[in-house]
């Protein structure tokens, strides 16, 4: 039999399951090693070893009663669950616990669209419900609105926002877990409660209003452990008419700064979705040897040097997508709009369209369609690229995310380049650099992530990724940067280092979890929040 | 049990063979069929980016197995247009030849509908046209595909003539390691993979 949750007999264990059976069905009860190790984290850096987290058992319950009973079974033996969605965390954890044993709560047999509301734009789902799933809903149904999805399609929409997951689209329905409006949660006492709206019984407006009246607690179930979330209502999108993309270059490394400022306001005012930012110059590299030489030199290359580089060779420093969604014409103006504002204030920016659609698409516009999440099409061709490459020479199985907070400027910008290639470079990690570019998912952030490699075979390489991940964590907070989410094994050192006033967030957040979870029953560890028996066992 | 001969006969006769409508295709394939009853297959999929994978699907397709080739090594189009509908129907077994990222896409979807991938190769060049094939699986399959060695360049028929006749319902799991020679190195010095998914025994 697996291993079981520390401090818990086998007698507890063994008649918690027996009760879980009674619940959902001995054929929902996974207890064998066999089905256990499917709840493993496939890019666990500490894959085989004796620090890997697993889980002990998995129940996957059906109705919110089957939660209800679950939950006080755990209570009644002290069971430590850890709830997941579609469990397909990867990168940031898989479907392990943060607590080594904990018994699974796989939700994704509840997976029923409760509703779908195309002319007030929003969707009413249970936890199972994944992007793919709520895609197709809506366009058997033709209704007129989209979603906004991960990267990746499989994963869900409760579990993606519950660990504050970021898409592609426009503006605030990037922020998954901010387009949320309403939820319902089994409580670790096994209570059922609604937020916001949702607790007016009888409610017309639950994913109208997110606030209700009193405080608003939603927050708490967003990488919190207060709770089992058994439904969520999102926001969409209204589908647009049109959709255009245009690319801006600028020849300078300094000229970051202005344009992001430009595109900031684009973006702020509601003109434009999400901006991609990329580095032409970084690209060449690929075929310069003389930029390599300047890059790799002692102490790094100054602004100068690069930039008499990229002007001898007419290769600009920067180049932002910017994506327009909209009435056709308003998009053509809007794109007219931009090039003027950034042409009068940057010299030598350039501009050229990219695609540019007309919404429904053909079938076959849609499968030539490079990125398609920008449309608000699912896919997971993003598990298709990251093959070997000159630039990416040795694949491997899997990688953690480090994903921290920078401010959306500029100059931000430029320094958390440098800060963190310092240690990626002290480390022979071949990522970061001084060409990297945020991650633009979330509204009124940049995100500098990386993803350090991770091996199932070479113990090394996760060693040294590890070290890496510890080191540029602290990096990350002498500089004022923190990450907005975490693998299971590093979330005790991302929640340290949110350490203001003696950690006076994370005391509050535990006292509240004594009060709600005094049997700590709920995702210990979760957002690096313990309930008391295991405070002690911290592992930053 | 395959044996060598059996196994060697059906791989080489699929080679031959036209694309489509050949002789496998008509049943004919019971002429040389394992005694093992084989998987039978939903679809094989296929990266037909690669003169491998290209190799693969023929010879699947002339031993009568639906095919699909992969658009530019991605699942999405084959998960979202016919995977998914025919699981949540029924899950039924796949076979393929892609690179890492679909197998590990389809391995946790399958997973998620109660299937399990049951014979697994790893493909992976050496230099001087010499490919490792670590395969694990039903030993029935695995005995078979050891007269992978002599295959030389004709390796990737001969796994693709392995997989499609996967054994079905065998409950010894089994590894072994077969290396060949005089092969092309393989495209970007990747790992392939061959392999089944199959509703969990
Ligand atoms: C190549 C690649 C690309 C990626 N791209 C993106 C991307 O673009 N955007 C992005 O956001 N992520 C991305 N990810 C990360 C991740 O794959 C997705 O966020 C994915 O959607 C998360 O899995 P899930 O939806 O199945 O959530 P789950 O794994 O189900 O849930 C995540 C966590 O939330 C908590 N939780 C889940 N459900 C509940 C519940 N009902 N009640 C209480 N707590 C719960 C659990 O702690 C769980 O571990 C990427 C990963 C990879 C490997």
């Amino acid at each position: 039999m697996a291993t079981l949750p520390a401090g818990v007999s086998a007698a507890d264990f063994n008649a918690a399951i027996t009760k879980f059976k009674a619940a959902v069905g001995e054929k929902n009860v996974f207890t064998s090693d066999d089905d256990v190790a499917l709840y493993r984290d496939a890019y666990s850096p500490m894959w085989g070893t004796p620090q890997e987290l697993l889980a002990s058992a998995a129940v996957a319950p059906d109705t919110v009663e089957q939660v209800q009973a679950i939950v006080r079974a755990a209570n009644e033996h002290k069971i430590p669950l850890y709830p997941i969605s579609t469990g397909k965390n990867v990168g940031y954890g898989g479907s392990a616990p943060n607590l080594h044993g904990s018994v699974v709560v796989d939700l994704k047999r509840m997976n029923r669209i409760l509703e779908v509301d195309d002319r007030r734009g929003f969707a009413l789902v249970e936890p199972g419900v994944a992007y793919f799933d709520l895609y197709r809903h809506i366009q058997e149904k033709k209704l007129k609105v989209w979603i906004d999805c991960p990267d990746p399609g499989w994963g869900s929409l409760i579990g993606n926002s519950l660990d504050h997951g970021v898409g592609y689209t426009f503006g605030a329905f990037r922020d998954h877990f901010g387009s949320h409006c309403g939820m319902e949660v089994v409580l670790p006492n096994g209570e059922v409660m609604r937020t916001g709206m949702g607790a007016l019984p009888g409610a017309k407006s639950w994913q109208d209003y997110k606030y209700g009246f009193g405080p608003y607690v939603d927050g708490l179930f967003g990488q919190g452990n207060y709770g089992i979330v058994t439904k969520m209502g999102f926001w969409l999108m209204p589908e647009p008419e049109a959709y255009q993309s245009g690319y801006v270059s600028v020849p300078k490394r300094r000229d970051i700064i202005s344009l992001v400022d430009h595109v900031n306001y684009l973006e702020h005012i509601g003109l434009i979705g999400q901006p991609n930012y990329s580095s032409p110059l970084g690209r060449a590299q690929r075929n310069e040897p003389d930029l390599r030489a300047i890059v790799g030199k002692a102490g790094g290359p100054s602004d100068d040097e690069l930039d008499r580089f990229g002007a001898s060779k007419g290769i600009p420093s920067w180049e932002v997508q910017l994506q327009f969604y909209g009435p056709a014409k308003t998009v053509a103006a809007n794109w007219e709009y931009a090039r003027e504002r950034i042409g009068a204030s940057i010299p030598g920016s350039t501009f050229r369209d990219g695609h540019s659609y007309r919404f429904p698409l053909t079938a076959e516009q849609q499968a030539a369609v490079e990125h398609k999440v920008a449309l608000g099409i699912p896919a997971m061709s993003i598990f298709s690229i990251g093959a070997r490459s000159e630039l990416n020479p040795s694949p491997t199985d899997g990688h953690l995310w480090f994903a921290p907070i920078i401010p959306k400027t500029g100059e931000a910008i430029l320094e958390s380049q440098r800060a963190f290639a310092k240690v990626y470079q002290e480390f022979g990690l071949n990522v970061g650099g001084i060409f990297q570019t945020p991650a633009t998912w979330i509204y009124r952030a940049f995100v500098m992530i990386v993803g350090l490699p991770v091996s199932r075979s070479n113990k090394e390489i996760n060693a040294k990724s590890m070290a890496a991940f510890k080191r540029v964590v602290e990096v990350a907070a002498e500089n004022g940067w923190a990450e907005y989410r975490s693998p299971p094994a590093f979330a005790d050192l991302v929640a340290d280092s949110y350490s203001y006033n003696d950690h006076a967030l994370r005391r509050f957040s535990e006292q509240l979890k004594d009060a709600v979870d005094p049997n700590g029953i709920i995702a210990a560890g979760r957002g690096g929040i313990w309930p008391k028996h295991l405070r002690g066992g911290r592992k930053a | 049990m395959t044996n060598r001969r059996e196994f060697l006969q059906i791989g080489l006769a699929a080679t031959a063979l036209p694309v489509a409508g050949g002789l496998f295709a008509s049943g004919a394939n019971a002429a040389v069929a394992s005694p093992v009853r084989s998987i039978p297959l939903y679809k094989v999929l296929f990266d037909d980016r690669f003169a491998e994978g290209k190799a693969f699907g023929e010879v699947a397709s002339n031993l009568g197995m639906a095919c699909h080739a992969m658009q530019g090594g991605d699942v999405t189009d084959f998960w979202y247009h016919d995977l998914d509908l025919a699981w949540r129907a029924e899950p039924k077994p796949i076979a393929g030849f892609t690179r890492h990222g679909p197998l590990f896409v389809l391995e946790h979807l399958g997973w998620d509908r109660g299937l399990r991938v049951v014979f697994r190769a790893e493909h992976r060049s050496l230099g001087d046209g010499v490919i490792e094939h670590r395969l694990s699986g039903p030993a029935e399959s695995l005995s078979a595909a050891a007269a992978l060695a002599p295959a030389g360049s004709d390796w990737v028929r001969l796994m693709a003539a392995s997989v499609t006749q996967c054994a079905a319902g065998c409950s010894q799991p089994a590894e072994r390691t077969v290396v060949t020679r005089g092969a092309e190195r393989l495209p970007d010095d990747e790992t392939f993979y061959s392999w089944v998914i199959a509703p969990k025994a």
